[in-house]
């Protein structure tokens, strides 16, 4: 290092955050006599425009070239932080961050112990600072192809926005057609189901050539970095094509039958079927996991169009970003609980909406359990909010709308119906009020509980006992029907698309977006992008709107051609390197490989796929291997300094 | 090559959209009556459930805003004229006079402390005064001074001073000492033309007015906030630095009761639910058990709607961890104890089934939201409630019944944060197709007409 | 296992058909309860026999008395988010457990017919009184009003009185079923002595917290006057047996006429306003719908308006007149103390009393004052 280090040493207040335990104006204080530092200050909110200013200021003033920032995580403003040192003119990795606030104000009590521990933090910044080097961030030109995972409404929503745009969009799903769950269900608003919102949304998705629809696909890895993935998706064979007329011969013929999942449950479809009347692409489909290559469908068909040797494919993709839109798993009750299973009368809340639908298994007839109901209880909260050991612990924010939308339509056409709704709370939030107040217009009766309600069946009939907590009195319903109104958990194969992505989970199981409040779109990995029910449960308006949100930010990300990395990567001192390669076979990512340089043999780090992990660097046995921006010596210094040392 | 947007309103939402369409490209003008950006958000000290400091959010994407030369703002201005259909728009931006020249003014703070005038802080709620040249608050993007021309003594002189005076101009107190010599009486209003491809509205909300419920005795009673002012009192960057104190005797409140649904889910004021009041009131609720360790904390509700990520945990936190009671029971009025200045509230308690009367020290009222008022000069429709009805919630979810005006937010219908971040993010993505010039074929499906329905 | 309670879909149908249209915009949030000036000096609510009715739990909504404490103020119909008017479902619960009380089957009848049809009976039945009195009335003096000698008062007793009598097991009877329905099976709380002082201090406690709102005090004043003038009936009537002379005492005859004009202004406002709209009580048009209601005022309101003008037409001395009056008046008599007492609105009377009793010594009522 050539020039001798000025650093201005920066102390967050972050309102009472920091402050409220940590003495900010002492650390100030201390850091001024800290050997380098050239000026020390403090400010309520660094981050805020200006703490920023105050920075900016000091670097022209005081002519800094080391900025210590003691505030908050890395994680939540080291962006921040170092666009204030680019704005100045100085390299923006000339900027160390010292966490006062996760790491010290927000685990300590104790205001002395915090105070001396936010001095060795900021001693600690200050020696690496010294240490600090600029770093070039590499550039990349990033694929204009984005690659969306989930052909339901957030996925194709995005994938329409984003063809629009002008990027080449894969839209990759794992069943045999676009549409997802909205497509089944029975009725979004008095006058349209969730089919014709879909089939809109396919049809302009078949009209845009940018948009390549892959379903019956997943998948399989993911590699390289934000604006250039490579995608790798199995295509699954269909083993029916485009001469198919859909006359349906085939299913007459097939031999096999399983549970239809496209009608939750109630019913079953053959091996060779389609999924449901709108289905895209509009063919036939074997699953293959159910079918016996009996050959009795090709006996029946008459247009040629089924073949029985379609092979799996494989292809390889370039893509800027990845959009995650693989939608939910509604909740699916255990046998027993509620009696679900043990009576034909009681069924959940996706089942209903498939019997409502005009094109469901009873043309839209309430027939529940072979008969039409006079009296339907609805109970709510079946597998959320904690109500039962096994229930998940988060409210599934649909069901209550959907259950009183339903129970109205209901009301609409068998008016004699008697309903009750068993609830906890009435989750009908915003303008869904509305549909509350309409319920009670219906004649549609509620009942509250705090402990859950249970479900008898006997020959006397199904009875719901429940304790109401306004009457305080055990009832006991005598009713046809009812219907578990059962919400969303993460799909059944989140844990797959989790280890391919990369991506993580919260504690609820959903994937986790980079920021809850104001980055609901985003993952955390840089170039992976969240839209619909994959990361919690929302209805089918919120998660189209995050499938334009998503796309939204893919644009902001990819619009201008090329990005740039955090050069945090490793590299190797060709002159210490003894070509062991120890390294090569330490790294996760595959970014490290041997080459000749000066007739010898060395190893080298591809930047491109490097992601900074340092699993080479605590490998290299000699110490040529080095982490830009947490060298060795870096790290040494810092160490001394939390020893006491400067 | 595209045209600019128009985003009116500065909050979260407006702020979002404007950096979304800056890294698509397009250039973007920004419009808020206020003289800084920021909206609501800026006014709350924490957010649920994650219980992150708003500040600390915000004000990145605030100074992000700044950094991009593609988004001009336009602050202290209202939109006066909207004309024109989708890639071609004609607005009419009446920009009001801040009589501060800002392109000197630093932001320094000077002339705020020496104006002799006091005026009720908008920003605090009225909780406290600013004076009548001020800088919007500390976290201000743009952090520059205005001057309340209503209240200044040199701009509106009161008549008797003014006869005092004898013509002569008053005070100018600032226009002295200003180090920047930026104060500029000779301001006057300008109307600026802007032809935009496509406009968002992120116009945000206002409080339902709780005088318009007299049986809270809002306005009359010293010790019954609104939410909002409870979360100004809370901040640290508010009237009362963080501490939470009754404005009638400025002790600490040993009891605090939250009403829920005041003026919504009501025939009589709103039908409509304001959606995030359940979980503010949880919020504060653990914050004031945060400040203040031995307080007792009563929410009285008819729903807890907990509906979102992370609610239902936050509320059993609040619970299980922070010992906050939630009583089933709409509080129908509250009286005050003319010595003590404390609150008698009587309600049903549903799960006894009988008529109880509780004294707190100090009530916070979740009053409904009203959306901010936009038409006219905006062309749009307004669904029953008074916002902004969206053409095809679920074939075009941010598009307002005009081709080329979207909406975002809670313009459109109460919703928390992240919705409206959300849709922000959507409204940008529809405007700048428009704004690009791209053609995006139109989406319909009508009623469902096959079988019996 | 706790017994459960069964829920019966028929319950909801009749009661909704009683007037309770408000009865499923109800979301139980107890701000009526919390409004109600009577509710507040209760350990219970009537709120929960609005959720009883709701979900149709027949022997819950027929057992409560709590419908019948409410005094018809109309706090609850300004107080409801849902504008369920809460006072009228009451109200329609009343119509429904008078109908329950009454084993004869006239009060169904009675609730669920239309005006005209109770109208028609009545003024069949005044037909039937008037024509039975013309054909056999005593002889007619023109000299003087001689009413005992037009109809001998021993006829009077004898026919009144069996009209009475049947009418008071009729009363008494359903009023047993009433209390056995709303005792409950626990052993009182309160002793006897210490309820009736509950009550009195609970009713003028109310009763006065009330006075001080205008749009309430005139409907406590109307139905004070009626109280006035039947007690001063009483009382004239006392006298004339004993005293038969004092007719034309001056006392005697302020005393009357004040009692004419009491009932008449108790009973002859009400319907006026009605009639004309013209209150100044917004929730007066919310309530009161019911057919019963109409019959309960106009019934009553023939009766005094005839004695009233009976007695006018006595002191002014004309007997022709006066006769006829008489006739008129019995003939509006009879429908009101064989329909309207029993089986309409005017049970609220005896079924209020029994249920005030109840709920004090079943120590519903709070002693103190809820702090």
């Amino acid at each position: 290092m050539s020039e001798k280090p000025r650093i201005g040493v920066y102390i967050c207040h972050c309102g009472l955050n920091i402050a409220s335990t940590v003495n900010v104006k002492e650390v100030v204080e201390y850091a001024k006599n800290l050997p380098d530092v050239i000026v020390s200050r403090d400010y309520v909110f660094m981050c805020s425009t200006p703490g920023q200013d105050l920075i900016k200021e000091d670097i022209e003033k005081y002519n800094l070239n080391r900025i210590v920032v003691a505030a908050c995580s890395p994680s939540m403003h080291e962006p921040t932080f170092r666009a204030v040192l680019e704005n100045a003119g100085l390299n923006k990795y000339l900027l160390e961050m010292a966490n006062i606030r996760e790491h010290c104000s927000w685990v300590h009590e104790d205001k002395t112990i915090a105070t001396e521990k936010a001095k060795d933090l900021v001693r600690m910044a200050v020696a690496k600072a010294r240490l600090l080097e600029p770093l070039k961030e590499p550039e990349f030109e990033v694929q204009p192809n984005v690659l969306v995972l989930g052909g339901g409404v957030a996925g194709m929503r995005a994938a329409l926005e984003l063809a629009h745009w002008g990027f080449n969009v894969y839209l990759v799903e794992k069943s045999p057609t676009l549409g997802g769950r909205a497509a089944l269900i029975g009725w979004i608003e008095s006058k349209r189901r969730g089919s014709d919102i879909v089939n809109a949304m396919i049809k302009g998705i078949a009209q845009n050539p940018r948009i390549h629809v892959f379903t019956n696909s997943e998948l399989v890895n993911l590699s390289g970095f934000v604006g250039n993935f490579t995608a790798r998706i199995n295509v699954n064979p269909r083993y029916v094509n485009e001469k198919c007329t859909l006359c349906g011969e085939c299913s007459l013929e097939c031999p096999i039958d399983v549970v239809n999942e496209y009608e939750f449950g109630l019913g079953r479809r053959k091996a060779i079927f389609i999924p449901f009347k709108g289905a895209y692409p509009q063919t036939y489909v074997i699953d293959y996991r159910v079918c016996v290559k009996c050959g009795e469908c090709l006996k029946a068909c008459r247009y040629d169009a089924i073949d029985l040797n379609d092979k799996p494919k494989t292809l390889d993709v370039k893509v800027g970003a990845v959009v995650i839109a693989t939608g939910y798993d509604p909740y699916r009750p255990f046998m027993g609980e509620y009696g679900y299973g043990l009576h034909e009368g009681i069924i959940t809340l996706f089942q209903l909406e498939r019997i409502l639908d005009p094109e469901g298994p009873t043309h839209g007839e309430l027939i529940i359990g072979g008969k039409v109901p006079k009296s339907i209880a609805f109970i709510m909260c079946v597998g959320s909010r904690n109500t039962t050991p096994n229930a998940k612990n988060y409210c599934s924010r649909m069901c209550c709308t959907s259950t009183i939308m339903n129970a109205i339509r209901i009301k609409e056409k068998y008016p004699d119906t008697d309903i009750f709704i068993i609830y906890k709370d009435i989750m009908t939030y915003s303008s869904d009020e509305r549909l509350y107040e309409e319920a009670g217009k219906r004649l549609i009766k509620f009942i509250k509980f705090e402990e859950p309600p249970t479900v008898s069946v006997g020959p006397e009939g199904l009875f719901v006992n429940v304790y109401e907590i306004t009457l305080q009195e055990e009832i006991r319903i005598p009713v046809d029907a009812i219907v578990l109104s059962v919400g969303m958990v993460p799909r059944r194969d989140l844990p797959d698309l989790i280890t391919v992505t990369r991506v993580g989970c919260g504690t609820d199981g959903f994937i986790r977006e980079a920021h809850l409040k104001l980055r609901p779109v985003e993952a955390p990995a840089s170039g992976i992008f969240l839209a619909g029910a994959v990361t919690g449960p929302k209805n089918i308006i919120e998660s189209i709107k995050m499938g334009s949100a998503a796309a939204a930010r893919v644009t902001a990300l990819l619009s201008k051609g090329r990005i740039t990395v955090e050069p945090l990567t490793a590299t190797s001192d060709k002159d210490i390197c003894s070509g062991c390669e120890v390294c090569v076979g330490v790294c996760p990512y595959g970014a490290i490989s041997m080459t000749e340089m000066d007739g010898k043999r060395i190893a080298r780090v591809e930047e491109t796929l490097c992601m900074g992990c340092g699993a080479c660097v605590a490998a290299c046995p000699s110490g040529a291997m080095q982490q830009k921006g947490f060298k060795d010596s870096q790290i040494m210094a810092q160490v001394v300094a939390s020893l006491g040392g400067v | 090559m595209s045209k600019p947007v128009l985003v009116i309103g500065g909050g979260i939402a407006g702020i979002q959209a404007a950096l979304d369409l800056a890294e698509q490209g397009v250039e973007v003008y920004l419009v808020d009556k206020n003289p800084s950006i920021g909206g609501r958000m800026a006014q709350l000290d924490k957010t649920f459930p994650t219980l992150d400091c708003a500040s600390c959010i915000l004000t990145p994407k605030m100074a992000s805003v700044l950094r991009y030369k593609n988004i001009k703002l336009l602050m202290c201005s209202e939109v006066q004229e909207v004309k024109g259909s989708a890639g071609n728009f004609t607005c009419k931006i009446l920009k009001n006079p801040t009589y501060v020249d800002w392109d000197k003014c630093t932001g320094c703070g000077t002339c705020s402390d020496k104006c002799p005038q006091k005026v009720p802080d908008e920003f605090n709620l009225n909780l406290t005064t600013r004076k009548a040249i001020y800088i919007m608050f500390p976290q201000a993007v743009p952090r520059k001074a205005v001057i309340d021309a209503m209240h200044c003594l040199r701009l509106n002189p009161p008549p008797d001073l003014k006869e005092k005076a004898k013509g002569r101009p008053l005070c100018g107190v600032c226009e002295r000492i200003c180090p920047a010599k930026a104060i500029d009486f000779t301001q006057i209003p300008k109307v600026i033309e802007l032809n935009v491809a496509a406009i968002i509205v992120t116009t945000g909300i206002e409080l339902y007015d709780p005088r318009k419920i007299p049986e809270y005795g809002y306005g009359k009673f010293q010790n019954v906030y609104t939410q909002l002012e409870f979360e100004r009192l809370v901040s640290a960057t508010g009237p009362t630095n963080g501490h939470i104190i009754r404005r009638s005797d400025n002790k600490t409140p040993k009891k605090i009761a939250w009403i829920q649904c005041v003026g919504s889910r009501d025939v009589r004021f709103n039908h409509y639910c304001s959606t995030f009041c359940c979980m503010a009131a949880t919020k504060q609720a653990i914050l004031a058990k945060e400040h203040i360790p031995d307080v007792e904390t009563t929410i009285f509700y008819m729903d807890i709607r907990a509906f979102g990520k992370g609610f239902h945990e936050f509320y059993k936190r609040a619970m299980d961890e922070f010992g906050v009671k939630y009583v089933r029971g709409k509080v129908v009025k509250i009286n005050e104890d003319p010595k003590t200045k404390n609150l008698i509230l009587t309600y049903e308690d549903t799960s006894v089934s009988y008529v109880k009367k509780d004294v707190f020290d100090m009530v916070v009222l979740s009053v409904a939201i009203r959306p901010n008022r936009v038409v006219p000069p905006l062309p749009l429709e307004l669904d029953d409630d008074g916002f902004i009805k969206l053409k095809d919630p679920f074939l075009d979810p941010v598009s307002t019944t005009v081709d080329g005006i979207f909406v975002a937010g809670v313009a459109a219908g109460a919703k928390d944060i992240p919705d409206s971040v959300s849709e922000a993010s959507a409204a940008a993505m529809r405007a700048a197709l428009i704004a690009k010039g791209i053609e995006v074929p139109l989406m319909t499906a009508t009623s469902f007409r096959g079988g019996k329905p | 296992m706790k017994p459960a309670t069964v829920i019966k879909r028929e319950t909801v149908d009749e009661i909704v058909k009683l007037g309770g249209a408000g009865l499923f915009k109800c979301y139980q949030c107890g701000s009526c309860t919390a409004t109600c000036a009577v509710a507040e000096g209760l350990f219970t609510s009537f709120r929960r026999v609005i959720k009883y009715a709701q979900l149709g739990i027949k022997d819950k909504v027929m057992s409560d008395l709590v419908p019948w404490l409410c005094n018809v103020h109309g706090d609850c119909i300004k107080a409801c988010p849902r504008d369920a008017n809460p006072c009228e479902i009451l109200a329609a619960l009343r119509r429904y457990q008078s109908i329950n009380y009454d084993w004869t089957g006239i009060s169904a009848w009675w609730n669920y017919s239309s005006l005209k049809a109770k109208l028609v009976l009545s003024f069949t039945l005044s037909l039937i009184t008037m024509l039975i009195i013309s054909l056999f009335h005593g002889p007619i003096i023109t000299e003087y009003v001689a009413l005992d000698t037009f109809i001998p008062w021993q006829s009077l007793i004898l026919f009144g009185g069996s009209i009475i009598s049947v009418i008071a097991i009729l009363l008494l009877s359903n009023a047993y079923r009433m209390y056995k329905l709303v005792r409950g099976n626990e052993k009182y709380k309160v002793g006897f002595l210490t309820s009736i002082i509950l009550i009195l201090r609970f009713w003028i406690k109310t009763e006065i917290e009330a006075l001080k709102i205008p749009d309430k005090r005139v409907r406590i004043l109307e139905h004070l006057s009626i109280l006035i003038g039947l007690g001063l009936f009483i009382l004239l009537t006392v006298i004339a047996i004993l005293y038969p002379h004092a007719y034309n005492n001056l006392t005697i005859w302020i005393i009357r006429y004040i009692a004419v004009g009491a009932l008449l202004y108790g009973v002859g406002a009400p319907l006026i306003k009605r009639l004309k709209r013209s209150s100044n009580v917004h929730w007066y048009y919310r309530l009161f719908r019911h057919s019963t209601d109409w019959t309960a005022l106009i019934l009553v309101f023939l009766v005094a308006l005839s004695g009233g003008l009976l007695i006018i037409f006595k002191d002014l001395g004309m007997p022709i007149i006066a006769y006829a009056v008489y006739t008129v008046h019995l003939g509006f008599v009879v429908p009101f103390l064989t329909l309207e007492i029993p089986f309409g609105k005017h049970t609220h009377w005896l079924y209020k009393l029994i249920a005030n009793y109840v709920a004090t010594r079943r120590g519903l009522v709070r002693g103190e004052e809820l702090e």
